[in-house]
């Protein structure tokens, strides 16, 4: 088990690894932050000395070749350090200080999502796999029909619209825009409260997309278990369907969703982007819109760096449970 | 005695058996040809200003209503909805023909001694790579500088993420049927690989990569509005229905609701003809039907 993890956990080391520093390739290739330098961003032209500074304290002077870039930001990535921001924004804040502001906001989005739409898409999927073609099994069979033919951004206005409407009718509603409110004093009661009234809505719409994709592939899952012959034969014993199903096809069936796990955090992650921008959250997707349209390549790297990381830790999560479930991979 | 079936006729008569693929392929017909007509007849354009009337709902003159910039939201819908179709059914065939060429490939050397085991290695590695990189951001970072030469780049664009999960797919039935004695047979007749891919194992994955076009033109639709929707996608003299949902206002529905519903009913459509096909196709599938 310790070496099937350890090998697996290098693999997507270097995995992580490849895919943030052909990000700062790209990234540092296509982006053009010197541009703030020059017209019409710059009103006067400014002096060559004060360029090149500017330039080299942040580690994007076009000068110096693509590979030293890259050598540099890797020295600093060995030392812990992603770099400044940069872009068309002077501001010089440390992309590491900017990711540990936003990760909390983002992050309890991304968990909460996941864990909860994985939890409930693999109880509907066994629920419509067991109790096939009754009016459950077709309604949810319905609903996640309808939520995987809708962009995330429509499931969050209907939602929007929804709350909307009920705060016309009723005058009470949840909060639709920011994650806290600046005006209530920070750890008293009502801001707690707000928090968790404004975390509701963005949660609903990770869930659903959650949930959806989920109950679908647990579905196919289980009913491929409900058709082996080992289940035949714990029905044979006397059984019930679901019993069975719990007691001897829950384990087998949901070897497979662990693959899936890695992918949906990913999933949420991109869920989580148009979040953040339609509920007005300061967390790292606004961050990933904001400093790719700004060109700031040292930004763009910190996000895709902490993708990766999230992408590394829920594939090891999954293996992890896989290994659990599954006693031939160990 | 009636003549016997052929194999095109069965499948035409089982697709069409099912009242899912008669309301998809009509839906979907439909939505072609208003996507074509409307904006020929419809008297403003998708960027037409009516600032008078901004923000009032749908009218005889503004069938869907008028959003804050004073623009029809109709002619940007009908509009959008022809550039969705494009890059949808263009991303689906894209992505299906890498897809296809990664698979089958992969599949076919991963049996032919050792340097087919280490081509196929490459390939399977490149595919897990894929998988795991952020295509949203990698997709954020590439498409502005590509809109600016055409807004067509997006198709390529978009079949570069996409095609990973049916190359798995096609690579593990490839591998299968590289095993059987007629694709043996031809090999050590001394037919070419790429004759014999054409010949045997392509038409024994047809079904496979049809019903996943399918899907995928629907997948396309959505991964593409979505990008335009975060200002990443379609850009200024054209406007997609992602574009088009940018301007929503949750306090004039009707600026929305149009849209999304237009976007909805041209993804169920292709949705409901992909499941009809996938039960046309494979009569075998009704054990694992999603």
């Amino acid at each position: 088990m310790l070496r099937f993890m350890s090998i697996r956990t290098l693999t997507y080391l270097i995995l992580a690894f490849v895919a943030s520093s052909f990000a700062y390739l790209l990234a540092a290739g296509l982006m053009h932050p010197e541009a703030i330098l020059y017209p019409p961003i710059a009103k006067e032209p400014v002096p060559l000395e004060t360029a090149q500074q500017y330039l080299d304290a942040r580690n994007i002077n076009p000068d110096v070749p693509l590979f030293q870039r890259y050598a540099n930001w890797l020295g600093g990535l060995v030392r812990g350090d992603l770099g400044v921001t940069t872009g068309t924004n002077k501001a010089m804040v440390p992309v590491w200080e900017e990711l540990l502001n936003r990760v909390p906001i983002s992050l309890r989005l991304v968990l909460l999502g996941t864990i909860i739409g994985t939890v409930l898409g693999v109880a509907l999927g066994m629920v419509s796999a067991v109790r096939r073609r009754s009016i459950d099994d077709r309604a949810f069979t319905f609903g996640s029909f309808l939520i995987l033919a809708l962009p995330t951004p429509v499931i969050i206005l209907i939602v929007q619209q929804i709350n909307q409407g009920v705060l016309d009718l009723t005058g009470w509603g949840l909060p639709a825009i920011n994650p806290i409110n600046p005006l209530l004093e920070p750890g008293s009661w009502d801001a707690i409260s707000y928090q968790i009234k404004a975390l509701v809505m963005p949660t609903i719409v990770l869930t659903a997309t959650a949930a959806a994709s989920y109950s679908r592939y647990m579905k196919v899952t289980a009913l491929d278990v409900l058709g082996s012959d080992y289940l035949r034969t714990a029905r044979a014993k006397g059984l019930r369907r679901g019993q069975a199903m719990t007691r001897h096809g829950l384990r087998m069936a949901l070897i497979p969703m662990g693959q899936y796990f890695a992918f949906a955090v990913g999933a949420a992650f991109a869920g989580s982007l148009f979040v953040e921008l339609m509920f007005n959250w300061q967390g790292i997707g606004r961050f990933a819109i904001s400093s790719i349209s700004l060109a700031d390549v040292n930004g763009t790297v910190g996000v895709v760096l902490y993708t990766a990381v999230l992408t590394l830790l829920s594939a090891t999560l999954a293996d992890f449970l896989q290994g659990v479930l599954d006693p031939r991979v160990r | 005695m009636p003549a016997p079936l052929g194999r095109t006729a069965l499948i035409r008569r089982r697709f069409f058996r099912s009242s899912g693929a008669w309301i998809g392929l009509t839906t979907f017909v439909l939505l072609i040809l208003v996507a074509i007509f409307a904006p020929m007849i419809y008297q403003y354009g998708p960027f037409e200003r009516d600032l008078a009337n901004s923000l009032t709902g749908p009218t005889q003159y503004h069938w869907f209503g008028v959003n804050e910039n004073g623009l029809d939201i109709f002619a940007r819908t009908m509009q959008g909805l022809r550039i969705s179709l494009v890059i949808g059914i263009g991303t689906a065939i894209l992505t299906s023909l890498l897809a296809v060429l990664v698979g089958t490939v992969a599949g076919y050397v991963s049996s032919k001694g050792k340097w087919g085991a280490i081509a196929d290695g490459f390939l399977v590695n490149l595919t897990n790579l894929f998988l795991v990189v952020p295509a949203l951001l990698l997709m954020m970072l590439f498409s502005p500088a590509l809109q600016q030469a055409s807004w067509l780049w997006m198709i390529p664009l978009l079949s570069l993420f996409a095609w990973m999960l049916t190359a798995r797919v096609l690579r593990a039935m490839t591998q299968q049927l590289v095993r059987t004695e007629y694709v043996e047979a031809a090999k050590f007749m001394g037919v070419n690989p790429v004759v014999n891919i054409l010949r045997h194992i392509i038409p024994n994955i047809a079904s496979w990569i049809i019903i996943d076009t399918t899907l995928g033109v629907s997948a396309a639709i959505l991964g593409e509005t979505g990008l335009s929707f975060i200002g990443f996608g379609i850009q200024y003299p054209q406007v997609s229905l992602g574009t088009v949902l940018q301007d929503y206002n949750i306090s004039a529905p009707y600026t929305w609701i149009p849209p999304a519903m237009v976007l909805a009913a041209l993804v169920i459509s292709i949705n409901m003809m992909g499941e009809a096909l996938r039960d046309a196709l494979d009569p075998t599938s009704d054990s694992s039907r999603l």
